[in-house]
């Protein structure tokens, strides 16, 4: 999080921050504190946010098999092409990825394992993760 | 002077202005930013020119590149929403973000036998981002070149056509029109010599 500083005086953001309620509130708090006098104006935003729909699944993500395909450093294309899926669900992967790769490390590093076996992926899934 | 904050209806904050503070305030300023975020990632950068010509409300993007640091939190971090809160970016971006990126990080580790559950994790990313950083380049300059010599490849054949041509003018022509074909055969042979030159350096 870069914050710019032009002739020691003039300050800003690099890019827009992204908040959570509170720590917005908190920013406005520590702002007031900091500027006293602060005005708020509500923008509309004009980013994309992805739409909320029913993801239908092709992969079966209860099979250990096809769970520790994610862990490799197999390309998403690879994978597609090893399940068979296809490449237009190539995005399917990079999500399976992304949301069960970061707490699967988290479990491991918590046990203490180095290497990321099927058995214990399925240790995994057992433990209701 | 009044400080405006831009608070959009997807989240993000942003300044109306670049904000003018006395040091005191500046310090406070990164003090309270540190307090919300993670505090290695709020860095003070000091510019020459200007600042960006845009707010929030005025694009689709807002760029904002990744620093070694914020793909550490990303792999240290239980949930999308704890790495999002420490690095101010939206849980989608970070979501996205990991589903692309972290396979691309255990393909490197892979090849280069380290291991991202017990090695120095910030250190592997450094130097993984900066291996990226050089491949990146390299292709870039690789797709430069062909491209230069495609562009050379088209005009040696465009001024050997010309050449043909006025090799037939020169041998059938009318004798005005020969005199003509013989300066212009000149300078298209020299042109030509320096175009193969030029396609045996790339």
């Amino acid at each position: 999080m870069r914050i710019l500083v032009l002739k020691n005086v003039y300050v800003d953001f690099e890019a827009p921050i992204f908040m959570f309620k509170d720590q917005k509130e908190m920013f406005v708090k520590g702002m007031k504190k900091i500027f006293g006098d602060i005005q708020i104006k509500h923008v509309k935003e004009q980013i994309t946010e992805m739409p909320e729909r029913e993801i239908k699944t092709v992969v079966d993500w209860k099979n250990p098999k096809n769970l520790l395909l994610l862990t490799t450093g197999l390309t998403n294309e690879q994978i597609a092409d090893i399940l068979g899926i296809g490449r237009k669900h190539i995005f399917a992967i990079q999500l399976k990825r992304a949301s069960f790769i970061l707490p699967l490390h988290k479990w491991a590093r918590k046990k203490g394992i180095s290497q990321i076996t099927e058995k214990d992926i399925q240790e995994y899934l057992q433990e209701g993760k | 002077m009044s400080v405006k904050i831009l608070i959009g209806d997807k989240e993000y904050v942003d300044f109306e202005k670049p904000i003018e503070m006395s040091k005191k305030q500046k310090e406070e300023f990164i003090k309270l930013l540190k307090s919300i975020f993670s505090p290695s990632l709020v860095k003070e950068e000091h510019i020459q020119k200007t600042f960006r010509d845009w707010r929030i409300g005025e694009r689709k993007k807002y760029p904002r590149e990744w620093l070694p640091e914020e793909y550490d939190i990303l792999l240290s971090s239980g949930s999308h929403e704890e790495a999002a809160r420490k690095i101010g970016r939206s849980q989608m971006a970070v979501f996205i973000k990991d589903g692309e990126w972290r396979p691309k990080l255990i393909r490197y580790c892979e090849q280069k036998g380290k291991n991202l559950l017990k090695g120095n994790r910030l250190q592997i990313i450094r130097d993984f981002l900066k291996e990226n950083e050089e491949l990146i380049k390299k292709r870039r300059e690789e797709r430069k070149r062909l491209t230069k010599l495609q562009k050379i490849k088209k005009q040696i054949a465009e001024l050997e056509n010309s050449k043909k041509q006025m090799e037939n003018l020169l041998s059938s022509g009318p004798s005005t029109v020969r005199t003509y074909a013989n300066e212009e055969l000149m300078k298209i042979e020299s042109k030509l010599e320096k175009l193969k030159k030029l396609k045996s350096q790339l």
